[in-house]
């Protein structure tokens, strides 16, 4: 019995190399960025920078002498569906399997994000390859005219867009869309989708032509259900993350008098409480941001306790202004983008939530902002240095 | 069956932990948030709750039975005709399951990570392991559990953990947001599976040290549901309830979600590891148990060869289920009435006869 075991594990040695899953490395052709597009003829236009491996180990140095050759190319496939343009034409015109697991961004254009954020969310749902850390960005026009943009700040553009959204995000002026924040906004009762926007950008490089172009983010585009409603600017989009999200590093220029503040923003507190009387629903926001002073630009008097309290105490009117403005934003675009409407819901149950209708309640919602400012430091220096 | 394989109270609870969780833990965070929305996990809470009794029935009767191993013990407590029939009848429940647990199996591994391998292939490579298992006896599978035990926790504790950055409570919220009736209904789709629980029938006499069967099967209660709870908080508060309905196993899409910094991504294949072994536990165990009890029922001495036939008879039929879909109403129907029949009614009946016979020590 033990003899005719041991044959029976060594005859099954063969099946365990797991073969039918394997992918080698050299038939595959790593995707970075991809644009998708809605064609006039319905179609859909995916572009994709595909990494071009051998250049990409070249050193800068050698690659500006032999040309400039960048480490990707763009390339471009239609299809009736997302999964046919890739899985199928891709295949054919490259001879390899994109694959994306290195996806590093998504970018929708604005006609396909008008009315198919239906299929793309479809799709990010269930393709298996997809990195939780893949961003998504809108795009202000085609996306396939952003791809074609090539930034000079990196050699490898999925790289770029990835730092570019981290750094603004930092500082507070897009928010962050991967696929699982995406796919959440999407389905959560009383939230909607925000995302942020890639547009053409000049870096002002003297005598430098095409090299000037480049991509920056503008803020973000919001979403009312599945359709696309409006375009935030990168203060109203503020205005969003001071309620929502956790901005890293926030600046807010305080003007006192003749002077200009800096008050760097690094910790904020913030409660947002519904009151439901009847069906009518009334929402109070509390915040309250602490952080030190970065910059006094601008001669004046003494710095002192007062003089704290005071950039605090104006630093909280300029939060609450921006605040209050993506708010009317967002009533105006009929777009809860912030959550009101699930923290709403949190606290009601499922038939009350029904007849508040909050869709159509929530433009005619009053919101009360109260924000408190804290500066807790001086920063590295006390006072302003003065000439003797 | 006639002869005892000691296993001690560890080793029990390890095994009732293998077996209880593992039919229904991949995809149970989805069909509580299409029954309760987000107060599934309240379902799973409860459930686990009450679960503990139905356990409870089936480790009263196990204690109650005359000495000796389980087929004996039924045929001093029933009758010689009786007690085989019994034995018998709850070697085809507990056969009912192994192709089930095959094909759940398969399907997982093929819709989570291997979508080009052949079924096939894999329910062969799982029946060998099985086998292996099988073979060496229960001491074997006993320590297998103990051996995997801190690997399994390991695991599941990183994937739990690494997931708390994408859950927000407020997701959870309203509680209680359509009643009482949803979570109640919810509990339905978790209790029963404790029935399943009805291998302490076949265990306990094995103890080493009966006294403290109880603690074990309290225990095991206890991390059955935490299991249960954890995963359905986990799933609901990342995802919400609509995206975790619309997953067929949000547990492993919590898995992939999982990221460390940039540099760390995509957790499944360690809590794919974490289910393997805990599905590899349970359907050895349930191989084991049906081949003695078949052993014992047609007085056979050598188990294993049956445990072979049981294995092979399982390979077809793990196929018949046409679809995913299919088997997913397996898992919620077909396996939740053969656990109430054997983890409940079974017992209910056993439990009179235990009384009027008397406790023999």
């Amino acid at each position: 019995m033990r003899k005719s075991l041991l044959w029976l594990l060594l005859a099954v040695v063969p099946l365990l190399g797991g073969c039918w899953d394997a992918i080698e490395i050299e038939n595959l052709k790593f995707i970075m960025v991809m644009g998708i597009d809605r064609e006039p003829s319905g179609r859909v236009l995916v572009s994709l920078h595909a990494v071009n491996v051998e250049q990409l180990n070249v050193s800068t140095e050698s690659s500006s002498s032999s040309g400039g050759e960048l480490p990707y190319y763009l390339t471009t496939v239609r299809g009736r569906s997302l999964y046919e343009a890739f899985h199928n034409y891709f295949t054919r015109k490259h001879g390899r399997r994109g694959h994306f697991s290195h996806l590093q961004a998504i970018i929708l254009g604005e006609e396909f994000a008008k009315d198919s954020l239906p299929e793309c969310i479809d799709w990010l749902n269930r393709e298996r390859e997809l990195s939780v850390e893949t961003e998504i960005f809108l795009a202000r026009g085609r996306a396939y005219d952003l791809m074609k943009v090539k930034p000079i700040q990196e050699r490898v553009s999925g790289s770029f867009i990835e730092g570019l959204e981290t750094e603004t995000a930092n500082i507070g002026f897009v928010p962050t869309a991967t696929v699982p924040i995406l796919l959440t906004a999407f389905t959560t009762p009383g939230r909607e989708a925000i995302i942020p926007f890639l547009e053409k950008g000049k870096l002002d490089l003297l005598g430098q032509g095409e090299k000037n172009e480049t991509l920056q983010l503008g803020g973000a585009g919001v979403f009312r259900g599945s359709k696309f409603c409006g375009w935030l600017t990168p203060n109203e989009t503020r205005g969003y993350l001071w309620i929502t999200g956790k901005p890293r590093d926030p600046l807010v220029i305080v003007g006192m008098d003749e002077r200009k503040v800096a008050f760097d923003v690094q910790e904020i507190k913030r409660k947002i409480k519904p009151h439901i009387s009847g069906n009518k629903v009334r929402i109070s926001v509390e915040m309250e941001a602490r952080g030190e002073v970065a910059e006094i630009f601008g001669r004046g008097p003494h710095v002192d306790e007062a003089f704290f309290k005071e950039v605090g105490k104006r630093a909280a009117d300029e939060i609450k202004q921006e605040i209050k403005n993506t708010i009317a934003l967002a009533q105006r675009l009929g777009s809860d983008f912030i959550g009101f409407g699930e923290i709403v819901r949190g606290s009601t149950n499922n038939k009350k939530w029904k007849e508040l209708d909050w869709r159509t309640q929530f433009p005619q919602v009053p919101v009360e902002v109260k924000v408190k400012g804290l500066v807790r430091r001086s920063g590295v220096a006390v006072e302003q240095l003065k000439a003797w | 069956m006639r002869t005892l394989e000691k296993i001690d109270p560890g080793q029990l609870m390890l095994l009732v932990m293998f077996t209880v969780p593992s039919t229904i833990q991949l995809t149970l965070p989805r069909m509580l948030a299409k029954v309760a929305q987000e107060s599934g996990w309240m379902s799973a809470l409860l459930g686990s709750v009450l679960g503990f009794f139905v356990l409870a029935l089936s480790a009263l009767v196990a204690l109650r039975l005359p000495p000796g191993p389980l087929p004996t013990a039924l045929e001093a407590l029933l009758g010689k005709f009786w007690g085989k029939a019994v034995c018998l009848f709850l070697a085809v429940c507990l056969f009912s399951y192994i192709p089930l647990m095959h094909r759940i199996f398969g399907t997982a591994i093929n819709v989570g990570m291997m979508p080009f391998t052949p079924l096939s292939v894999l329910l062969i490579i799982f029946s060998i392991n099985i086998f292996l298992l099988v073979y060496l006896g229960l001491e074997t599978i006993a320590r297998s559990a103990q051996a995997f035990f801190p690997v399994l926790l390991l695991f599941f504790l990183f994937v739990v953990i690494g997931a708390l950055p994408l859950m927000s409570l407020q997701r959870l919220k309203p509680f209680f947001g359509n009643g009482l009736w949803p979570i109640i209904q919810g509990t339905s789709l978790v209790t029963p599976y404790f029935g399943e629980g009805v291998i302490v029938l076949a265990l306990i006499p094995s103890l080493s040290d009966q006294k403290k069967a109880w603690r074990s099967i309290g225990l095991a209660s206890f991390f059955i549901g935490l299991v249960f709870t954890g995963v359905t908080v986990a799933s609901l508060a990342a995802f919400g309830a609509t995206w975790t309905a619309s997953v067929p196993y949000p547990v492993l899409r919590l898995a992939r979600n999982v990221a460390i910094g940039r540099f760390i991504h995509r957790f499944e294949p360690f809590f794919m590891a974490v289910w393997y072994i805990s599905v590899y536990i349970k359907t050895s165990l349930l191989v084991f148990l049906t081949g003695k009890l078949l052993a014992a029922v047609f007085n056979q001495e050598n188990y294993r060869l049956l445990c072979a036939i049981i294995l092979i008879l399982a390979f077809p039929l793990a196929f018949l289920p046409p679809d995913q879909l299919s088997v997913f109403h397996l898992q919620f129907g077909f396996a939740k009435v053969v656990s109430i029949v054997v983890g409940v009614v079974l017992p209910l009946v056993l439990l009179p006869f235990t009384f009027k016979g008397g406790v023999q020590k």
